[in-house]
């Protein structure tokens, strides 16, 4: 009996037991060995979110209610933490899921979800007061580093693929971001009354444009039969004489009208298109923003607390030392008395 | 203890202490659900597994018979393949093919202990391994087409050190 006799589950088992790190080098055994790896990565990715998601629950649920509490609490730190690889989290979510919903790859960084986990234990195991910068900064190189690799390297050949298999689809399939994210909103961010009417206005347009491709596609076509018809309607009448004209003189202005809709129909379509490119960069660069906004938070907060270890040190110091002052006053003033007996 | 008469593919009787036969959750849903428990000569019929296999899995439940139940399962735990026993390792000294026919016992039996076990074993025989060395292992045939294999080397270069 062969290893590959044995079922998918069996075999997703057996992988389960390894690092995902080394799971996802195992891609490289065989054809099979690839498909179950790939499997056992996304279920890693799936479990991971979920993971995270409880954790947040519980250390939120830990925490008291007033903001002015919270910041003090024992546990601040830990919300830091899972707040900064929440949106790690939703990067990744936006980086791989849409390529792994159209079955292109699988969640391929591995190591990125060993490193998750081994954070989420440390977490689950101490209530003592971490350090979030030490802890993030395995976590924040990895997944930037598969981010940046997957989207230079990777994506670029599956977006080609893509737009030549279903030119409309790539607008469909929009990213579902974690459902934990619900927390960074985007009515969070202050956007210039300017902005949020652009974007309304692109949102209104995105509703339309699945309707416009579907009928520019459609357009492309339609015309092109009338015109057909057109060409070959009078053809099959030409022996009544004034009727031909009148009914040349209909044809042509029908196939203008027809080619002029076409015209802006095709305009319209393009325009939608670019301003969905745009949206979908700005959206991006929006997440992106978000994502540094919360690491500097976390950052800031780092930096407070340090600052705080420091001036209590000083203090504490500042007291050592006026201690030590009034010790060696006392000692400067005993000698005198001691001298003369000497 | 009332005995119970399992029946192997080869159509061997092995007559065995219920409390041992009821670890397997396929024998223990069965006698269950049929009401074979009271039935002295009831025979539960295995059509999957052969004497020899089965032979060796009753070895195994009926030195673990006394383990405490498995708890549910604790995804935060860390996965462990170091933990087998010295007993349990020896119990394994087998050749590939007898350990993926105890695999696929332990799995259509429905015993979790036995099915962690050998699944931690294979773990470790792929573990820390390329995969050069399990297609050796293993005797496994390089399937890919070369564009398939390059898109997987691609795919995980991303954390190669430069």
């Amino acid at each position: 009996m062969h290893i590959l006799d044995l079922p998918d589950t069996v075999l997703m088992d057996i992988l389960e037991l390894l690092t995902y790190d080394e799971v996802a080098r195992k891609r490289e055994v065989c054809a099979r060995f690839n498909y179950i790896c790939q499997q056992v990565l996304n279920t890693g990715f799936n479990k991971v979110v979920q993971e995270h998601a409880k954790n947040f629950k519980r250390i939120k649920s830990l925490l008291p209610r007033r903001e002015s509490e919270r910041r003090n609490h024992m546990l601040a730190r830990h919300s830091d933490i899972l707040t900064s690889i929440e949106t790690r989290i939703s990067m990744l979510t936006m980086t791989y899921s849409k390529f792994i919903h159209l079955n292109m790859c699988c969640f391929i960084p591995g190591r990125v979800l060993d490193e998750i986990n081994s954070i989420l234990r440390l977490l689950g195991g101490t209530t003592k007061s971490l350090r979030p910068h030490e802890v993030l900064q395995e976590l924040r190189d990895i997944s930037s580093m598969a981010i940046e690799h997957f989207d230079e390297k990777i994506a670029i050949n599956f977006k080609t693929a893509i737009k030549m298999n279903e030119p409309s689809s790539s607008a469909s399939a929009r990213v579902v971001v974690c459902g934990a994210l619900g927390d960074i909103s985007f009515d969070g961010v202050k956007v210039s009354r300017l902005k949020k009417v652009q974007a309304q206005q692109q949102q209104q347009q995105q509703t339309h444009c699945h309707n416009m491709l579907c009928m520019g596609q459609k357009s492309d076509t339609l015309p092109q039969q009338a015109l057909l018809l057109g060409n070959t309607l009078p053809a099959g009448k030409s022996t009544a004489g004034t009727d031909v004209s009148q009914c040349n003189c209909n044809r042509d202005r029908l196939t203008k009208q027809l080619q002029r809709q076409w015209q802006t129909q095709k305009v319209l379509t393009s325009r939608v298109r670019l301003l969905e490119g745009s949206r979908k960069a700005q959206e991006r660069r929006l997440q992106e923003a978000l994502g540094s906004i919360t690491e500097l938070a976390t950052q800031v907060s780092e930096l407070k607390r340090q600052l705080e270890d420091v001036l209590a040190k000083g203090k504490s110091s500042a007291n050592v030392a006026s201690g030590k002052r009034t010790t060696t006053v006392a000692t400067d003033c005993l000698p005198p008395s001691k001298k003369p007996k000497a | 203890m009332p005995n119970i008469k399992l029946q192997s593919s080869d159509e061997e009787i092995f007559d065995t202490d219920i409390q041992i036969a009821k670890c397997s959750g396929t024998i223990r849903t069965m006698l269950e659900d049929c009401g074979m428990e009271d039935d002295e000569n009831a025979i539960v019929p295995l059509p999957n597994v052969n004497s020899t296999i089965l032979r060796k899995v009753l070895t195994w439940a009926n030195y673990h018979k006394d383990d405490p139940q498995p708890t549910e399962d604790d995804e935060s735990k860390e996965k462990r393949t170091d933990d087998i026993t010295s007993w349990d390792a020896d119990f394994l000294k087998v050749d590939q093919g007898t350990l993926f026919e105890l695999i696929l016992a332990a799995n259509y039996l429905d015993i979790k202990g036995l099915l962690e076990l050998t699944c931690k074993t294979v773990a470790n025989m792929i573990k820390g391994k390329t995969p050069e060395d399990i297609r050796k292992t293993f005797n496994i045939k390089k399937d890919f087409t070369p564009a398939e294999e390059e898109q997987v080397r691609k795919e995980n270069e991303w954390c190669e050190e430069k």
